[in-house]
């Protein structure tokens, strides 16, 4: 690791409702950095602290100064331009489609631009780049009403609108909840696309190592609000008894590896693919 | 029993206009018997569950439940036979205490007191809840709140218990999980189970597969036999167990595994039945 | 980024464990509508010392920190305040003479009298009120409240149906306050800043949220209406209760005790 990361983290620790009787301590000391062009996953099972640390990248929640940096600035420093922080990180967060705040597909997704000050005739070109880019064209879309749109089409449309403030960090809260087969293999086809063309640093948070196997090569695990793991994604499946104690799904792959393992002890830990185990499988058993 | 006959229905939008749901489906549902219903958003499956609910009724055809008609007149009867739970708890749960939530239905029965005691011990043990049973509900877990909407609908006693998605929202270890437990009740109580799903390995836990397409059932039979039929599944938006997949690959690259692979451990058992020479000496079984 | 709780402490519910939480809740009802009928009838400074230190005593008592409860209550203080200052300036009664006066407004001494005791009122009750409620869950409560008004039932009045009502609407609260607090983090991350700007600014963009939360909130309650009805909610008739609720002496005592501190500081 090498130059200023974009997003850092300082023995970050978080409390809700602090000074309260119902006070809950959420994060405890998490240090972690986040190089531009990265792609990073943040795991976790339910109440492991991913969703405080997501919010703290976009300085959502009452931070005390020295522990949230955005390329190498205390985001909680007196005078700090949180609004220019918010033009930067980009968050999408989990069942994005209840977020939506206008009813007409194109005035939601401009929205972003708009509050940010951008002009009329450069908003447009942004809406119309967005929508194009998760696939729901400009021009078929840009009147249609939100509410008339299907599930996975209301969840590219607040992606667009995340787009269309051009941040170069992309962060994502559990992306393919609620969502059905097809519906999660092109979102993740999309997200993947998205990151390489407009070389994105991304973040995906999520409870499951499935979606996060496909789109990112660092995996950060969390638990009880501290890092327990972060490392290459290869290397962080390598230790996947820990995972499973942790309630962590495995992507598919690697849980049949693991099963399979008791007859091929030699099979590799870090098949992601299908494709890897079938080629692996048949490697050992020899076509007949 | 459930059983749909020609069973149509339309939602009716402002213009008049009817949005077809179900189209003409036939169906029926041993009492006992444990069934996933598969299928994307907006293949029907959820209009489904309001028939059977009684929240909807059918536009044509018919539907029973133990030989009792979907019917207004006759809601409240089907609601003693079929409980159901949703996919967000929050919008199921009514009581602010675990173990008050779990009474509200017997409460509706107008059961006497002992009764209701009773039945809500016996959901709250069925779910492993006896320990948190006065908690109150916003302390909870997803997972614990969909446990205690589940001993909610357990208490009802129900001869068809229908899950709607429940587990959409739960990480796939805990929804496995909750799967288990709900298999064990189905043995211990004889209730029928229906569950519908997006996640294909907890379909392979059933046992009979049904397959909705364009508010129709396009598939039906058991697990097996539904998910060796991996390039229709993909056809219609879904997937198959992994294994499922890997087993046809391996199978038309001439390798014979023998029988019906569904879960991992399934494909394990299959490689280790290869009859030695199939696969080097040295990889032999635990 | 909001935290509503830290700032709003009336109607929630704090789990201490003490001896207050764990008085029957009837008996806590029917005490907290005592003191409310005495705060009405005591009209001199030292009754109502008198009561206010029995409530003091009674917030001592149930381990609830005095310092959560001032910081949750700042809101309502301030709208007292300012509520308080007009009663003050426009003071019409009659006035043995004025300490300050311009055009109709003016300050008199039997104004700032009169409001004061309407303050001193308003703060009992809303002292009372909210301390039941932290001290009481709301099943208690509700069930309390049910069985309190159980007599009115013979009437006709619809008790359990209304109750019912009651537990659904506060059963929201919280998850309207969740939903509306996710719903201001995600417009500040698309560039509506609700952590900046003043009061009627950020007032001014709280208030827009209000639109999709109800909008969010009828479908919500329309969920959970169906809800009820497969778990075969008819309304409230041949309904039966899981819960007794038993008041020993102890909760008599107490409310003994009660009734006799607020006879006292109305009669002296």
């Amino acid at each position: 690791m090498s130059g200023t990361p974009i997003l850092e983290l300082r023995d970050f620790r978080y409390t809700y409702l602090e000074g309260t009787p119902k006070a809950n301590e959420a994060v405890r000391g998490v240090s972690l950095e986040i190089q531009p062009g990265e792609r990073v996953a943040i795991v976790g099972p339910t109440r492991s602290g991913k969703s405080t640390v997501v919010d703290s990248f976009a300085h959502l929640l009452r931070l005390k100064p020295g522990q949230v940096f955005f390329e190498g600035e205390d985001v909680a420093a007196p005078g700090y331009d949180r609004g220019a922080l918010r033009r930067k990180v980009g968050i999408v967060f989990q069942q994005p489609e209840t977020q939506i705040v206008e009813d007409v597909v194109g005035a939601d997704v401009a929205f972003g631009p708009t509050s940010a000050g951008s002009p009329a005739e450069e908003t447009r070109g942004r809406v119309e780049e967005s929508l194009d880019g998760v696939g729901l064209p400009y021009r078929d879309f840009r009147l249609r009403y939100v509410y008339a749109l299907s599930g996975g089409q209301r969840r590219r449309v607040a992606i667009a609108g995340v787009l269309a403030m051009r941040t170069p960090v992309l962060v994502l809260d559990e992306p393919t909840a609620g969502l059905d087969p097809r519906g999660r293999r092109e979102l993740l086809d999309l997200l993947g696309r998205l990151a390489d063309d407009r070389k994105l640093t991304l973040v995906v948070c999520s409870a499951s190592l499935q979606d996060a196997s496909l789109l990112c090569d660092r995996v950060v695990v969390l638990d009880e609000g501290r890092v327990v793991m972060d490392g290459p994604l290869r290397e962080v499946l390598r230790r996947d008894e820990d995972l499973v104690r942790l309630d962590i799904t495995l992507p598919e792959p690697i849980a049949a590896a693991r099963e399979l393992r008791h007859l091929f002890p030699d099979l590799p830990e870090d098949l992601t693919t299908e494709d890897d185990l079938e080629r692996e499988l048949v490697q050992r058993l020899g076509t007949p | 029993m459930i059983e749909l006959d020609g069973v149509s229905f339309a939602y009716r939008t402002g213009e008049g206009d009817a949005v077809p749901a179900l189209r003409d489906l036939d169906l029926s549902i041993e009492s006992g018997e444990r069934v996933a219903i598969i299928g994307h958003n907006g293949s029907g499956k959820s209009t489904l569950v309001k028939l059977l609910t009684a929240i909807q009724y059918p536009t044509e055809g018919e539907a029973r439940i133990d030989g009792v008609p979907v019917r207004e007149e006759n809601q409240w009867t089907i609601r003693e036979k079929v409980a159901v739970v949703f996919q967000d708890p929050d919008d199921q749960i009514v009581m602010t205490r675990v173990a008050d939530d779990v009474a509200f239905g017997p409460e509706n029965l107008g059961l006497p007191r002992d009764e209701i005691a009773e039945r809500v011990a016996l959901a709250l043990e069925a779910l492993g809840l006896e320990s948190i049973s006065e908690t109150p509900i916003e302390d909870l877990s997803p997972g614990q709140k969909q446990r205690v909407a589940i001993a909610g609908a357990l208490a009802m006693r129900p001869r068809f218990l229908i899950l709607d998605e429940p587990t959409s929202l739960l990480p796939a270890p805990l929804a496995t999980r909750l799967i288990q437990t709900v298999k064990d009740l189905n043995r211990r109580e004889g209730m029928g189970v229906l569950h519908v799903t997006h996640s294909m390995p907890e379909a392979a836990l059933f046992d009979r597969v049904i397959v909705m397409d364009e508010g129709r059932a396009v598939m039906t039979g058991t697990p097996a036999g539904v998910f060796r039929r991996v390039d229709e599944l993909r056809d219609i938006g879904l997937d198959v167990p992994l294994a499922a997949s890997l087993a046809q690959r391996l199978r038309s690259r001439g390798i014979p595994l023998k029988g019906d692979i569904l879960t991992d451990a399934d494909l394990r058992e299959a490689l280790s039945a290869l009859a030695p020479g199939d696969y080097p000496a040295e990889a032999s079984g635990p | 980024m909001l935290e509503l709780q830290r700032n709003v402490v009336f109607g929630q519910f704090v789990d201490t464990g003490s001896v207050v939480h764990r008085v029957d809740a009837r008996v806590k009802i029917a005490a907290a509508a005592l003191c409310i009928v005495a705060s009405f009838l005591i009209d001199d400074l030292l009754g109502f010392g008198l009561a206010l230190a029995l409530v003091v005593g009674i917030q001592a008592l149930s381990r609830i920190p005095l310092g959560f409860f001032l910081r949750g209550s700042a809101f309502f203080f301030g709208f007292l305040v300012f509520i308080l200052v007009f009663q003050v300036l426009f003071y019409t009664g009659e006035a043995s003479g004025y300490l300050w006066r311009w055009g109709i407004l003016s300050v008199s001494a039997e104004g700032l009298y009169t409001a004061g005791v309407l303050g001193l009122r308003v703060v009992f009750l809303y002292y009372i009120t909210t301390l039941l409620m932290l001290t009481t869950s709301l099943v208690d409560l509700t069930n309390g409240l049910e069985l309190l008004l159980s007599p009115l039932q013979k009437i006709r009045v619809p008790v359990n149906e209304l109750v019912l009502v009651f537990v659904i609407a506060v059963k929201f609260v919280p998850i309207f306050i969740e939903e509306m607090e996710r719903l201001a983090r995600a417009q500040t991350a698309r560039g509506v800043p609700f952590d900046e700007g003043g009061a009627v600014t950020r007032a001014r963009r709280l208030g827009r949220l209000l639109v999709p939360i109800f909008i969010n909130g009828f479908a919500r309650a329309d969920t959970l209406t169906t809800a009820m009805h497969t778990r075969s909610y008819r309304g409230g008739r041949n309904r039966t209760k899981l819960r007794v609720m038993k008041a020993g002496p102890p909760d008599w005592l107490a409310l003994a005790l009660v009734t006799a501190w607020m006879l006292a500081a109305w009669q002296l």
